[in-house]
């Protein structure tokens, strides 16, 4: 055949899908962007929220916490792999498995496999975090095929979100053949296979990874035959992906201009979902780079708490997140379910917090406008990752805010991972930090605890009546709402940071779409009730 | 001959090798944590943190690093990459180096093939309106930067025209079983734009390196005698007076070269190619330092064998330089 230059440009402007050779009816496909890559979607490698969101396509729990996230009442807790449960008492629960619950080879769900995931959970050497968490729990035992027991050694509010959310059940029979310790090396890891409505197809390194639906799911097949989540670092080219109609799905809409270049395509609307992120100033109580030693200037509780005072956040979230800003008081976010419990912070008061320096002793003594103290300027080095575009955007406004109150803040821009490093090494006076943290209102003991100071407490905060809040709220049994008021007060009146937004996810979502719902602990963990319009079907969707 | 090419692969293989110590130690010098992208925001345990620095190696003196990236390299392994876990960086580099010579290959070709003939017809037809209008639209592209062109290409003509893709290099919902005809097109369909962008941002180079050297071959006295003899101006012009400026365009060839293999890190981030420009960006971003090493092992490789091939080239089309 002769190709001509028409015919060529012809076939050059057809899409690629309508080339493609025919492919068996189904019911719809999305491309889901992603920023990072799912490089090992398999339990005990999850580490990044990348793998956690394939992970929970692939890898299903015995349930999961309802919509309100109240990780503390199980009576709101919706099954996935365990048809239902029960209490014998306050130590022991027991769950029955959904017997038509298979993995994706066809063998059925098991006890055998809950035992041996548990016991690969619990084993520190192989996942420390997760054996860190699942510390409270004695025994696990099984009772026949389907019925598991699972001992705890003592009694508390979270005992059946630990039971259920941080263990995403193996296939024992694939995996209890292969060491620990060659698990990610392993045939298993690069095809795994699990018990989700979808199953594993292929991983393209550095491109895209591909599911599809698991026709035979006891649930009911997905709607969506085909899933690929597509690598694309580069915020604009995945904007421009999203524009042009390559992808369907993009979680990582910058609030300030992405909403309104995505408006001008009809194909495609905005939606947003609370997250588990929340930004903050981290105060450092110690010296910069010297843990031995006080900080001069913030292991003054009045200081700090001048400096969160000085701060407006309505300007700031707007410059950040445009209105999808949501501002936080205490190190909680939007999707916890204790968000709500948190005491409306004291808010912006300049006055209020220069009149609180004076009275603590700092005066602008040689009329430059910056407060001094025995000679000392009230002067602080806030360092900031330059890889985030919200802290960058903050962190000039904040500058300029303090220096109003008499505060003069130098601003460190650093490269993502020497910010991370300066971060552990306690080098620094104030940390431009977010975290995304766990569903678990109870991880905050990580961080803002005294226990914490040895691992990911960088700002050496410590406060016992803090943490005697925090231990009543995270172990009575009656949820301990008080405690958690009681324990967000306290750290607010100790402002061991600044904390300044709870930002939600905001993504871009193809009008075709219906029944879409976002989780905020997994984002795509409902993708599989999601469907195709059947009016709006596109030629990949057939 | 033989004994050249011995000493001139012998200063090549030890260059590479020096570039390769100082690649190393310059990149622990680097101050930055390489878990700190895939650690993230999370909170992680001190166990957590201490189990991955021993997983990759990190926990080790740098004599030991050294030692087990060397003993590695000598068996073709370059370990495994912090970032991609637990992905190997040779893997790593064997599934990039494809796009980025596709990429890289059809720039060259369209550079010194449509460069080198714009250059002579410039030459040809020196300070004419052709001559002075394609100096200037040559120099503005070179002027421009390529990732801002990239994106305006994108704004029109996926964005707005849909005529071609915004980025990527194969549609993602291609089916593996698509033929080959459909694959090929969809390949092309998606190298236009990025292909398009580095050319018209780099044309100029060769454009005005050809055109430049065969102003001064047209002065030498052999094309005058050639014309002198009668031969068609065709003839004088290509079999004559070009051939003497391949000298120059090999120089720049020579330059030229290891690109291919380092890719374009603003255009393959524009257009998502997954390139190894991309790769190396990444790998610096997050202090992957096995990939890096990888890669950048990979283009002092390239550098320094183009270094030889254009002395080779040098050689064949001129004897003048030919050791003997």
């Amino acid at each position: 055949m002769l190709i001509t230059p028409r015919l060529l440009a012809a076939l050059l402007l057809l899409p690629s899908a309508t080339l493609a050779q025919p492919r068996a009816p189904d019911h719809g496909s999305a491309v889901i962007i992603v920023g990072q890559e799912p490089t090992t979607p398999v339990p005990t490698l999850l580490g990044a929220k990348a793998n956690s969101d394939v992970s929970d396509l692939l890898f299903w729990r015995l349930a999961r916490p309802g919509p309100g996230m109240v990780t503390t009442d199980e009576k709101s807790f919706e099954p996935q792999l365990a048809r239902s449960w029960s209490r014998r008492d306050s130590l022991t629960l027991v769950f029955e498995l959904d017997p038509r619950a298979k993995w994706h080879d066809g063998v059925p769900v098991t006890s055998r496999d809950v035992l041996f995931s548990f016991a690969r959970m619990r084993d520190s050497t192989v996942d420390p975090q997760r054996a860190l968490l699942l510390r409270h729990l004695a025994t696990v035992t099984a009772e026949g095929e389907q019925r598991v027991v699972l001992r705890f050694r003592r009694a508390y509010p979270e005992q059946f979100y630990d039971a259920t959310w941080q263990v995403q059940l193996l296939p024992a029979h694939l995996v209890d053949s292969i060491p620990a310790e060659r698990f990610a090396a392993s045939a298993f890891v690069r095809e795994p296979v699990g018990s989700g409505p979808y199953r594993w197809v292929r991983r393209e390194p550095g491109r895209q990874l591909e599911l599809a639906a698991n026709s035979t799911f006891f649930l009911g097949a997905p709607k969506l035959d085909r899933l690929v989540f597509l690598l694309v670092r580069d915020p604009e080219a995945a904007l421009n992906l999203m524009l042009d109609g390559t992808a369907d799905v993009y979680e990582g809409v910058a609030p300030s201009s992405g909403p309104a270049r995505l408006a001008g395509n009809p194909s495609l609307r905005l939606l947003t979902t609370p997250s588990f992120i929340t930004v903050y100033l981290l105060f450092n109580q110690r010296a910069y780079g010297n843990r031995q030693q006080a900080h001069p200037i913030l292991a003054d509780a009045g200081v700090r708490r001048a400096l969160s005072l000085a701060i407006d956040r309505t300007p700031l979230l707007q410059s950040a997140y445009g209105k999808y800003g949501v501002p936080t008081y205490a190190p909680v976010a939007q999707g916890h379910w204790t968000y709500r419990l948190v005491p409306k912070g004291p808010g912006y008061d300049a006055a209020g917090a220069r009149a609180l320096l004076r009275r603590l002793g700092w005066a602008d003594s040689d009329g430059d406008g910056i407060l001094d103290k025995g000679g000392a300027p009230l002067s602080l080095r806030l360092n900031l990752p330059t890889t985030s575009a919200p802290r960058v955007a903050m962190a000039t406004q904040l500058q300029e805010q303090l220096r109003r109150a008499g505060v003069r803040i130098e601003l460190i821009r650093l490269d993502g991972p020497v910010w991370g490093q300066r971060r552990q090494r306690g080098e620094f006076d104030i940390d431009f930090a977010a975290a995304v943290m766990d569903p678990s209102p109870a991880g905050i003991v990580q961080s803002w605890s005294c226990a914490g100071r040895a691992g990911s407490n960088y700002g050496q905060y410590c406060d016992p009546v803090v943490d005697r809040f925090l231990e009543q709220a995270i172990s009575s049994p009656r949820g301990g709402e008080r405690n958690w008021r009681a324990a967000y007060a306290a750290l607010q009146n100790d402002a061991p940071a600044a904390f300044l937004a709870a930002p939600p996810v905001l993504l871009a979502v193809h009008r075709r779409y219906r029944g879409v719902s976002l989780r905020p602990e997994s984002l795509y963990s409902d993708v599989w009730r999601w469907s195709v319009d059947p009016g709006r079907r596109l030629a990949r969707d057939r | 001959m033989s004994r050249w090419l011995f000493r001139r692969t012998l200063q090549a293989v030890v260059t590479f090798a020096v570039a390769l110590l100082l690649l190393f130690f310059l990149l622990r010098l680097a101050p930055g944590d390489p878990l700190a992208r895939i650690t993230g925001d999370r909170t992680v345990s001190p166990q957590e943190l201490a189990q991955l620095r021993a997983r990759f190696g990190l926990d080790q003196p740098l004599p030991a690093q050294l030692r087990a990236f060397l003993g590695g390299a000598a068996r073709g392994d370059l370990g495994v990459s912090i970032e991609h876990y637990p992905e190997r960086v040779t893997s790593l580099l064997r599934a990039r180096l494809p796009a980025t010579l596709l990429l890289g290959g059809t720039v060259l070709l369209l550079n010194f093939s449509l460069g080198a003939w714009l250059g002579v017809r410039q030459a040809v037809r020196r300070g004419s309106r052709f001559d002075r209008w394609l100096t200037r639209l040559a120099l503005a592209a070179y002027a421009t930067p390529s990732f801002w062109l990239g994106l305006v290409l994108v704004a029109f003509v996926s964005v707005r025209w849909h005529l071609l893709p915004a980025a990527q290099m194969q549609d993602p919902l291609l089916a593996p079983e698509a033929g080959t005809l459909a694959r090929a097109i969809d390949l092309l369909r998606h190298l236009i734009l990025p292909a398009l962008t580095l050319s018209l941002t780099s044309l100029a180079l060769p454009l005005r390196h050809q055109r430049a050297a065969m102003l001064a071959s047209f002065r030498l006295d052999f094309v005058t005698a050639a014309r002198a003899r009668g031969l068609t101006e065709r003839k004088v012009r290509w079999r004559h007076a070009w051939r003497t400026t391949l000298v120059p365009m090999l120089t720049l060839l020579g330059l030229w070269l290891p690109m291919l293999v380092s890719g374009s890190v603003f255009v393959e981030s524009v257009f998502n190619w997954p390139g190894l420009g991309s790769l190396a960006a990444d790998a610096i971003a997050a202090r992957d330092y096995p990939v890096l090493l990888g890669t950048a092992m990979l283009v002092s490789a390239a550098v320094v064998l183009a270094g030889l091939l254009a002395d080779l080239g040098y050689a064949l089309v001129d004897p003048r330089v030919r050791p003997t």
